[in-house]
């Protein structure tokens, strides 16, 4: 019983009041009751309070649950179900009648204020927003049978426009009486006929056409549109994902951003599309079918409430305390670096120092912002430089999988707009707008990019402002901005000659430019070892994999593994179970952490954790650059080196050490998280640069001073037989040359150095020599 | 001694006064009996504190608040409950009673006999900081153990049993200081003579050795006698009416019955009927689908006691808030139906899966048919059922149970027996009723408004599943809140286990049966789930093994080569989790039809021959107790040595 209702009684006995109310106002008058009656619990009664509190914070919507409405009155909601546009116009009113009713507000304003009955209710208007739990529909299985109907999707929002001004009551005014009438447009993309004829019937005989549009006195609402493109994991395989325009107003307006996955309940329907309202394109088609243009429409989602997906790479994930309880403890687990080492993609075998690698690049450095407004990235870039079959693309997946946000791109298949941001003409207005790229739509993440050195190099410049600076700048097309791109990149790619040649140095076999190299913290250099216990292990290790059959059967459903064994996370499983109190319910049987919980952790300690280095990690990195610095310059003396060592490998060190800290949830990073730090740096970068000091003169035992005054030599002679702008075949060259008496060594030496200074480049796939200067 | 069920008000008297009752005389007397009750609640307004339970961080339990211990010489009553969905419906009656007499009470779950009984014998000799309590309640669990000698009664405290496990310890039924709450107000059971019996009900007795003896000399004398009629007695394990339903006749003898306690009971009935154990005792004969529509039709003449006339009179659903919380409905037989999909729980739901096979892939084709049947489209049947289109609603519950689903039996029926299709559904839904619950779709059974609104609503059915979902978990608390069903964010946590478990249920199930892991030995049907990856985890889910358990029993049933594995019992063998690499500790969880020969219990008829197979370092722990009787702890060395020793089981 409402505390509010009073004791009068009463029912519907299906005899008079049913023929005496219209079925709308029945809508209007069950909704009036939810918004006044529905309780949970007790007494709290939600859509009242919910409504009193929009209301008074200035904020006219009402969000309704579509379940709460289905619980209280399962007519109404399947009402809505099949024709929501006018249900939910009722429900609006409906809201606004409350508002009077209850006259929460300025009540003056609304009531007395405005003496007209039409724009009274239009101040107190109220937009309902409905928000369902239901099972989203595919949209590339939205058909007809679904127009007109309240639907869900789900997906990742691609594009939204600049918020427009669209009017919802306009006001004409006839030219010649001066009589005026308001007329309502419709929703979404619906609008308003003008009426040919002035409606007062007067004695002056009004001309046809003779209303104006009074723009000040019409009444408009903010509206949007959007993209919405269809999730990758719902794209059948070897489908392109489709998308969907949806309209957004009033209050749902500016609520997404490119790039987070939304789910949207809305009203599907259709509109006159471009093609058809522009006609041309349409009818070069189909010729002479004007009629059949015309009755094409193209579909669209007028959304009437929209939500984060409820998905488990959630952009602001939230956590309930027992979440946060259970981390804590798990971040206090002994020997937790090795378990989380462990768990990075248990099925690839070995690459344990990449794996540790991309680890730290998971939970990232800490950014800071220097006083001056500068900032400093705490993102840490990794490349893996391998031969082919080494499970760099596995780790690529794997890690994209993993990381909260994350983009997988290919080499070949991005062009540098693709990677960064492009200008896109929009179809339907004209005018220009900007579309983020995976750097952008990264923000926050990390960017897979496999098949790296397939890339162009015009392409691949594009990120280098991103990768250091994060940031994005576009001057095109009058746009000039500047846009977020604080990602990580992990890049896979092969050496120059698909794999590596150990006749060959590795500098020769790395074809990047060291502006590139110099970016990313990490290289690691993956060979693929020929060894015969290492490659029976393999061996054994890839064919139990095929063998082993360890998922359950799934019968095409979602749920209903193994996995579910292991309790993802819901709050009544933290809470469960002896082993909580020990921070191991974040392990799995095998000691491992699974998929999920990873990534709930990750996101978890990005959010949390910003480490900075203790004096003694300072100082041990401090004196450890600068003999690194040392020994690679007396290696460099005699042979360019492929991954030079600047202060931004320093930088890198302490990023490193940071993350190492950070995924221990300490707020200070250890001399024994820098002694970490720096054994990957040296397993990975150092080893790299190590591995190309070797050159190529040094097989047949040092370089002496005698080669060196011989590669000179040879180095001259290659200029005087090469003239700038001259195109010649090595072959020619090395004949030439071996005429002079240059061992061949020395002149490949000197080619290599020639070469790394851009003197010569390579010409008809390396099979010819070019002077540049 | 046995309270028959019309006296079970008696016994109140003592826990409110802490002593035990002077003679049977006393409880046989009604007038007496009434009279103790009126007296006891004059007594009862002594100012006690009231004592809600607050569950523990660690889970132990509760005590009561120390304020009121210093001053009360006996400290409040202590409920010691076993962690299972009746244990808990009926503790939630118990409390609920000493709540409203102003009585404090402790609540501890428990789960094997070891702890379970340490516990109690803590709690009888009081800890140097309380003092005993007024009285021990256990809840289902402790009549088939012999209580005075395991707790040393002395009969300072009376010791309350609430037990649906049988037989009952025959020194229970002597003892003066154990009140045993009986089913009903008969007992027809001769009890055999005590002495022959361990604490634990054991019997020494071997069937071999006796068949020689017998050869060699028949009137070895009564002993011989004796000691067989203790073996069959004891052997014959089964179980009773629910905890729930003794609960709460006590409740109604006081008159203290609400809704909320006629829930309980609802619950209790509808745990046992799943788990088909209703009418599982012994010595009756009614099939358990009889038996549990009789239930039912006194939970219905019982409800109608607790609505106001007019709801009653209706018998339908008022959207009235106010109205009564819990509504008698005819559900069908799909577990969690309203809280995942229509397509999954025609596909998933322990009934229908078994006769479809659903691990055959024309099961699907199958489910196909009938939604086809239905009228409802295949997407729609995927969409969550809370937002199916209300027509489709209507479609299920009125065309499923009563068209569809004999249809179908009828046309599987007439296609094992190689006929033509039975002459009309309607003809085989007649034929359907007389065989009960194996092929009747639609049941009757009740459901509880969780929230403030008429469609909020959680059927008996999906309450216990619920509720097992969290005791799975080891979540006393936690299930001991939802059963009450006044929160629904709570209820819809739990639900949403109950729908994963439910998930797994039929994943493992249908691997089970796909894979042929299942051996027939003359004596019951076994299946080893040591192929499943990761089972180690689920052996310590209880309630979900010995759901599987039913499911391959019933999967099996229904398979024409494997009928003849229908009358036996099936053990299912878990590996479980064990702290020496040498040993494998198996559980090993029984389930019958009600239709097979009552089972062995288990843990009687394997320890001897397990002490005869394991070697004694393996074995230096007896096999560890279980609460309930269809599950037991066994190590040993190997899996062939368990295949063995099931075959060997006569």
């Amino acid at each position: 019983m409402e505390w509010d209702g009073g004791q009068v009684y009463r029912s519907e006995q299906r005899l008079v009041a049913q023929a005496a109310e219209s079925e709308w106002s029945m809508w209007r008058r069950r909704f009036v009751e939810l918004v006044l009656h529905f309780r949970s619990g007790a007494a709290s009664f939600v859509y009242r309070d919910q409504l009193v509190r929009n209301v008074n914070a200035g904020h006219r919507a009402l969000y309704v649950e579509l379940e709460d409405l289905q619980a209280f009155d399962e007519e109404l909601s399947d009402a809505l179900r099949d024709s929501p546009g006018e249900v939910l116009a009722q429900m609006e009113a409906a809201a606004a009648e409350v508002v009077i009713r209850l006259r929460i507000g300025d009540g003056t304003e609304t009531v007395a204020a405005e003496p007209q009955p039409q724009s009274r209710v239009d101040a107190a208007s109220i937009q309902v927003c409905i928000l369902s739990q239901e099972h989203p529909h595919p949209i590339r299985e939205l058909q007809a049978a679904q127009l007109d109907r309240l639907t869900r999707v789900a997906g990742i929002v691609t594009a939204a426009s600049k918020v427009r001004a669209k009017a919802r009551l306009v006001t004409l005014m006839c030219r010649h009486c001066g009589h005026r009438r308001v007329m309502q447009a419709s929703a979404g993309f619906g609008g308003f006929a003008v009426p040919r004829a002035c409606e007062r019937a007067s004695e002056a005989q009004c001309p046809l056409d003779p209303y104006m549009v009074l723009a000040d006195e019409s009444r408009f609402a903010d509206w949007q549109t959007v993209k919405l493109q269809e999730l990758p994991e719902a794209v059948p395989t070897g489908e392109v994902p489709r998308s969907l325009l949806l309209t957004l107003d009033r209050h749902l307006v500016d609520q997404v951003t490119p790039g987070e996955r939304i789910s949207a309940v809305g009203i599907f329907s259709t509109y006159a599309g471009y093609a058809a309202r522009s006609g041309s394109g349409a009818r070069a088609v189909v010729a002479g079918a004007d009629a059949l243009v015309a009755a094409v429409r193209a579909p669209y989602l007028r959304v009437v409430g929209v939500r984060p997906a409820e998905d488990r790479r959630d952009r602001h994930p939230t956590f309930t305390p027992e979440e946060e309880e259970e981390m804590a403890r798990f971040s206090r687990l002994p020997h937790l670096y090795e378990t989380l080492a462990r768990s990075m993609a248990p099925e690839l075998w070995g690459l344990d120092d990449p794996k540790r690698a991309i680890l730290c690049q998971l939970f990232g450095g800490s950014r800071k912002h220097l006083p001056d407004g500068m900032r400093l990235r705490g993102d840490i870039n990794v490349l893996l430089l391998g031969d082919p079959s080494t499970a760099k693309s596995q780790l690529l997946k794997f890690t994209e999988r993993v990381a909260p946000v994350s983009v997988y791109t290919s080499g070949k298949g991005s062009s540098g707009a693709g990677l960064t941001a492009s200008v896109i003409r929009d179809a339907a207005s004209g005018e220009f707008h900007l579309e983020g790229g995976a750097m952008v739509l990264a923000d926050g993440g990390v960017v897979c990019i496999d098949e790296f050195d397939k890339m162009r190099v015009a392409d691949r410049v594009a990120i280098h402002e991103a990768m250091e600076q994060q940031t994005i700048s576009i001057a095109k097309a009058g746009i000039t901005t500047v846009l977020n791109s604080r990602a990580a990149v992990l890049a896979a790619a092969n050496p120059l000659f698909g794999s590596f040649d150990d006749a060959r140095g590795a500098a020769e076999q790395i074809d990047f430019a060291s502006t590139i190299l110099s970016r990313f913290d990490l290289i690691f250099v993956i060979k693929d070892v020929r060894d015969d216990e290492r490659d029976r292990t393999i061996a054994q290790h890839v064919l139990a994999l095929h063998q082993r059959v360890n998922r359950l059967r799934l019968q095409s459903s979602p749920g209903g593994s193994l996995d579910d064994a292991s309790d993802a996370f819901t709050p009544t499983d933290a809470v469960l179970a002896g082993a909580a109190s020990t921070g191991a319910s974040m392990l799995n049987a095998d000691g491992l952490v699974p998929l999920d919980k990873l990534r709930r952790y990750i996101a978890y300690v990005r959010r949390h954790c910003a480490p900075r280095l203790s004096p003694e990690a300072a100082e041990l990195l401090r004196t450890a650059y600068v003999h690194i610095r040392q020994d690679v310059r007396s290696a460099a003396d005699d042979a360019p080196v492929p991954v030079p060592i600047t202060v931004r490998q320093l930088e890198s060190m302490v990023r490193l050490t940071e993350a190492l800290a950070k995924m221990r949830l300490s707020s200070t990073a250890t001399a024994a998280d820098a002694e970490e730090a720096l054994r990957l740096f040296r397993v990975a970068t150092i080893a790299a640069s190590r591995s190309g000091a070797v050159p190529a003169g040094a097989l047949e035992g040092g370089l002496s001073s005698e080669f060196l005054l011989e590669v000179q030599a040879a180095e001259a002679s290659i200029r005087r037989r090469l003239t700038i702008g001259a195109l010649l075949s090595e072959q020619r060259l090395l004949q030439d040359l071996a005429r002079h008496h240059l061992s061949t060594a020395a002149i490949h030496k000197a080619l290599q150095v020639m070469l790394g200074r851009h003197e010569v480049e390579w010409r008809r796939q390396r099979t010819a020599l070019y002077r540049v200067r | 001694m046995l309270i028959p069920l019309s006296r079970v008000d008696a016994v109140w008297r003592a826990v409110q006064t802490g002593q035990a009752p002077d003679s049977e005389a006393a409880l046989a007397d009604p007038a007496l009996g009434e009279a103790q009750l009126w007296q006891a609640l004059l007594d009862s307004t002594a100012p006690n504190g009231v004592h809600r339970a607050v569950p523990d961080k660690a889970g132990n339990g509760h005590s009561v608040p120390t304020g009121r211990r210093g001053q009360s010489e006996r400290s409040g009553s202590c409920l010691l409950v076993a962690a299972d969905a009746d244990g808990v419906a009926a503790a939630r009656i118990l409390t609920a009673l000493h709540k409203s007499e102003m009585m404090p009470y402790q609540l501890h779950p428990v789960r094997e006999y070891a702890t379970a009984l340490g516990q109690a014998r803590q709690v009888l000799q009081g800890e140097e900081r309380s003092a005993p309590p007024r009285a021990l309640i256990l809840i289902n669990w402790g009549a088939r153990v012999d209580l005075p000698q395991l707790l040393q009664l002395d009969g300072r405290v009376p010791v309350l049993v609430l037990d649906a496990h049988r037989p009952y310890h025959a020194s229970n039924c002597e003892s003066r200081h154990v009140l045993l709450l009986h089913d009903s107000d008969e007992w027809t059971e001769a009890l055999p003579l005590s002495g022959y019996a361990d604490a634990y009900g054991h019997v020494d007795f071997d069937p071999d050795a006796e068949e020689e003896e017998e050869d060699g000399e028949h009137d070895h004398g009564s002993e011989a006698c004796h000691r067989r009629e203790a073996a069959a007695y004891y052997r014959n394990a089964g179980y009773g009416a629910p905890s729930a339903s003794i609960a709460h006749a006590l409740a109604v003898r006081l008159n203290k019955a609400t809704v909320a306690s006629l829930w309980m009971w609802i619950v209790g009935v509808t745990a046992q009927w799943m788990m088909r154990r209703l009418g599982a005792a012994p010595s009756c004969s009614t099939s358990t689908w009889r038996r549990y529509a009789a239930t039912m039709r006194a939970v219905r003449h019982e409800w109608r006691r607790y609505v106001p006339a007019a709801d009653a009179a209706a018998g339908q659903r008022s959207d009235d808030a106010s109205s009564c919380r819990v509504q008698p409905s005819r559900e069908l037989q799909l577990e969690l139906l309203r809280h995942w999909t229509l397509y999954d729980s025609l596909l998933r739901s322990s009934f229908t899966a078994a006769r479809l096979g659903a691990w055959r892939p024309a099961a699907e084709r199958q489910v196909c048919e009938w939604l086809v049947r239905l009228g409802i489209p295949l997407r729609e049947s995927r969409q969550r059922w809370t937002h199916m289109a209300l027509p489709h609603k209507r479609a299920v519950q009125e065309r499923l149970a009563q068209r569809v689903w004999p249809a179908y039996v009828a046309a599987t029926r007439a296609g094992e027996r190689g006929e033509r299709v039975a002459k009309s559904s309607r003809a085989a839904a007649a034929a359907a009723d007389e065989e009960g619950d194996d092929v009747a779709m639609a049941y009757p059974s009740f459901v509880l408004r969780v929230g403030a609104h008429a469609s909020q609503v959680v059927s008996a059915a999906d309450m216990v599943l619920a509720v097992m979902a969290l005791l799975n978990r080891g979540d006393f608390w936690r299930a001991y809140d939802v059963i009450v069903g006044d929160s629904p964010p709570r209820v819809t946590a739990a639900l949403a286990l109950a729908v994963r478990e439910q998930h797994l249920l039929a994943d493992i199930g249908a691997r089970v049966m796909e894979r042929h892991r299942f051996t027939i030995a003359p004596a019951c049907g076994c299946v080893s789930l040591r192929q499943v990856p990761q089972i180690e985890r689920l052996s310590h889910r209880p309630f979900f093994l010995q759901r599987l358990a039913h499911f391959l029993l019933r999967c099996l049933a229904l398979q024409r080569k494997h009928a003849a594995a229908a009358a036996k019992p099936l053990v299912l063998a878990v590996p479980h989790p064990s702290p020496s690499p040498q040993t494998t500790i198996w559980l090993l969880v029984a389930a019958r039809t009600p239709h097979s020969a009552p089972h062995c219990a288990w843990t009687e008829c394997l320890a001897p021959r397990l002490h005869r197979l394991a070697q004694p370092a393996a074995l230096s722990a007896a096999p560890l107790l279980l609460l309930d009787h269809s599950m037991a702890l066994v190590s040993l060395p190997a899996e062939s040595d368990l295949l063995h020793l099931l075959h060997t089981l006569a």
